[in-house]
């Protein structure tokens, strides 16, 4: 542990690790702080960039991103009631009526200093649960890949949104694009039509910045711009020592919210922070506070989702389960510099992992700083024209897509991605599902198939392999529970 | 429930195209008991399953709610209409770009995609925005081809000059 330590500064001294994660959590915040900038948005958009970078200063800048992005959202939200992610949806409730009352400087302090708190705590459960997990993972043959696979496709039943034939669907389009290429086992080439471009198949990073970034771009061409943001609420407040008291119970109902949601693949940072919200006030002394502007009621939702910013991290480096958008973006990262998730990234890559949880270290303590000193230029920048910004960051994703691999046909593959995303989104066609089909396609099939070839094509090998058997059983209980709930849900709503 | 018929008919189309260029990819000797046809046979023929299924659902939805599916007949197409012409236009600006950047060059052809959107997301024309794109578009190329070593497309510009 001292050793990990001493070797974590170390690099923060020798790498530009530190300066990585400053320049991801000021990014994620200015992403984080425009309405429709998702923190996966935000990361989307800088992947191209991570490929000059060294790994895990490009692992750390993404990670950092999301970090800031979680609390930039919370800056729309409190000062003109629009959450800048999903996940600070729950921040609106009381942090637009302590603006109202001319308490936005406190509420922004709140938002930071719980953000922060979170951090921390989801990073500390990053460290103790991602190893234990991924060194189950070094018995691993290619059944138990297979059911790995299946494992993480299983997630789709919790990600489906309204309907999870809908999920399926999107799930089965990924797992379509992952099959263009060379094939795994014969080596001859499928659905490449001729272009050599794509005999090594469409590269997941591509396929999320399309339907990610792209697909946003293009469906805010047609909403209205946002409001714009008061000059006088620039100051953040943070809070004195008789309120950050007031303030533990919230915290610690949203750490422990988001270390659960967070680890759970598919429950995500909007569901943490709804559910601390709602746990906060069922506990709270002031009860009557919530809605109106109670500080807890922002303590809770924020500390719920900058903890899952760390700990959607576990299922990720464990198993390479991306539980969110924003962890499927990650692991893009992850594999444009040839990290594979797994025990052998602790085996062959613990540099990396040391770097990473040094550069999220550094990112939260950074949160605290650039979260105040950055908060004029997000008020500035969403203050901007929509139509220049929208310009911009069009122009940031033309030109950070050629970077890749130098090539306007993967410009053009991102460009259809983005068509393809938006169809989907109009569809109410639900895009992550579709993200991990792509992710994890070449893993569930070439497995399968060397599976299949080690048995003699005998599909009991996948029971008699007890780390695949248990797999499946857990992807089919992950299923049975997901489905369970939803017909719960719905058998209450009609009740 | 016209959008889910709509979207039921658009899967469908995916899984008998998917499923017929399937099942021309070539056989190799090297090939398994799958084969390299086997999963996406699958996957084709799961998706045309599903597509049939919410297609299905939507249409006895449709016959019986009439009320919700009249309301929805009024104001969604509309609406959906409306996004995807107005992102067609973005995206035909991206692909615009794709077109003319190997012949005007990266920065000229950035700086009109900084223009073409603002104009697009209802900017007026003016020296501001003119300044604006030109400046947006040095900076990126000042960024990526200077500071960062990319080789953007120069276009026709390095001919011109005999370089």
């Amino acid at each position: 542990m001292m050793g990990a330590i001493l070797q974590g500064l170390h690099m923060l001294v020798t790498t530009p690790l530190a300066l990585a994660a400053v320049a991801g959590v000021a990014w994620g915040i200015l992403g984080g702080a425009l309405p429709g900038i998702s923190p996966s948005i935000s990361m989307a958009l800088l992947l191209p960039f991570t490929y000059g970078l060294e790994p895990t200063s490009a692992i750390v800048l993404l990670a950092s991103t999301y970090i800031g992005a979680e609390y930039g959202g919370s800056i729309p939200a409190i000062l003109i009631n629009t959450p800048g992610t999903n996940a600070a949806a729950a921040t609106v409730l009381d942090g637009y009526p302590m603006k109202l009352q001319g308490r936005s400087g406190e509420a922004l302090g709140i938002s930071l200093y719980s953000g922060v708190v979170g951090g921390f705590v989801g990073l500390l459960m990053l460290v103790l649960l991602t190893r234990p997990l991924a060194s189950l993972a070094l018995v691993f043959t290619p059944m138990s890949y297979f059911a790995l696979g299946v494992l993480g496709l299983s997630v789709i039943a919790s990600l489906a949104g309204a309907s999870i034939l809908k999920g399926l669907a999107a799930g089965l389009l990924g797992l379509m694009v992952a099959t263009v290429g060379t094939d795994p086992i014969s080596g001859v080439s499928r659905f490449s039509f001729g272009q050599p471009e794509l005999l090594d198949g469409i590269a997941p990073i591509l396929v999320m910045v399309g339907l990610f970034a792209v697909s946003e771009l293009l469906l805010q061409s047609s909403q209205p711009a946002w409001d714009k943001v008061a000059q006088e609420s620039t100051t953040i407040r943070f809070p004195g020592a008789p309120l950050r008291r007031r303030l533990l119970k919230p915290q610690l109902i949203g750490s422990v919210i988001g270390t659960f949601e967070g680890v759970i693949p598919g429950a995500g940072g909007t569901i943490a922070s709804f559910l601390s919200y709602n746990e906060a006030h069922r506990w709270s002394n002031a009860r009557e506070e919530f809605g109106r502007g109670s500080p807890e009621g922002i303590a809770a939702p924020e500390t719920a989702n900058n903890t899952v910013a760390a700990t959607a991290l576990v299922p990720l480096l464990s198993f390479g389960i991306p539980g969110s958008n924003s962890a499927a973006i990650l692991l893009g990262g992850l594999m444009v510099h040839g990290l594979l998730p797994g025990p052998r990234l602790f085996e062959e890559n613990a540099d990396a992992v040391i770097g990473l949880y040094t550069g999220l270290f550094v990112a939260n303590l950074s949160l605290l700083f650039i979260g105040s000193a950055i908060l004029p230029a997000c008020l500035w920048l969403v203050n901007r024209s929509k139509g220049i910004l929208m310009a911009f960051i069009y122009a940031l994703v033309l030109s950070g897509v050629y970077t890749i691999n130098y090539s306007l046909f993967d410009v053009g593959l991102v460009l259809a991605a983005g068509a393809a995303g938006l169809v989907m989104r109009v569809l109410e066609l639900p895009l992550l599902p579709a993200v991990l089909g792509v992710v994890l396609g070449f893993m569930v099939e070439s497995n399968y198939r060397r599976s299949l070839l080690l048995s003699g094509g005998e599909h009991s090998i996948f029971i008699e392999d007890r780390v695949s058997a248990g797999l499946l059983v857990v992807a089919a209980l992950f299923i049975i529970g997901s489905v369970g709930s939803r017909i719960w849900t719905g058998l209450r709503v009609k009740a | 429930m016209l959008k889910d018929l709509i979207g039921a008919t658009f899967l469908l189309l995916i899984a008998l195209s998917y499923y017929y260029l399937a099942t021309g990819i070539n056989q190799s000797a090297l090939a398994d008991e799958i084969g390299a046809a086997g999963l996406p046979v699958v996957y084709a023929t799961l998706l045309a399953g599903i597509g049939f299924v919410l297609g299905a659902k939507a249409l006895i939805a449709w016959r019986f709610t009439p009320s919700n599916g009249k309301h929805r007949a009024h104001g969604g197409p509309q609406r959906r209409r409306r996004t995807l012409l107005r992102a067609s236009g973005m995206l035909a600006i991206g692909i615009a770009y794709v077109v003319a950047v190997n012949f005007v060059g990266y920065l000229m052809a950035l700086t009109a995609v900084i223009a073409l959107v603002a104009l697009y997301q209802g900017e007026r024309m003016g020296w501001r925005l003119g300044g604006i794109a030109i400046g947006g578009g040095v900076a990126f190329w000042i960024l990526f081809d200077r500071v960062l070593g990319i080789d953007m497309p120069s276009g026709f510009w390095p001919a011109l000059y005999g370089g």
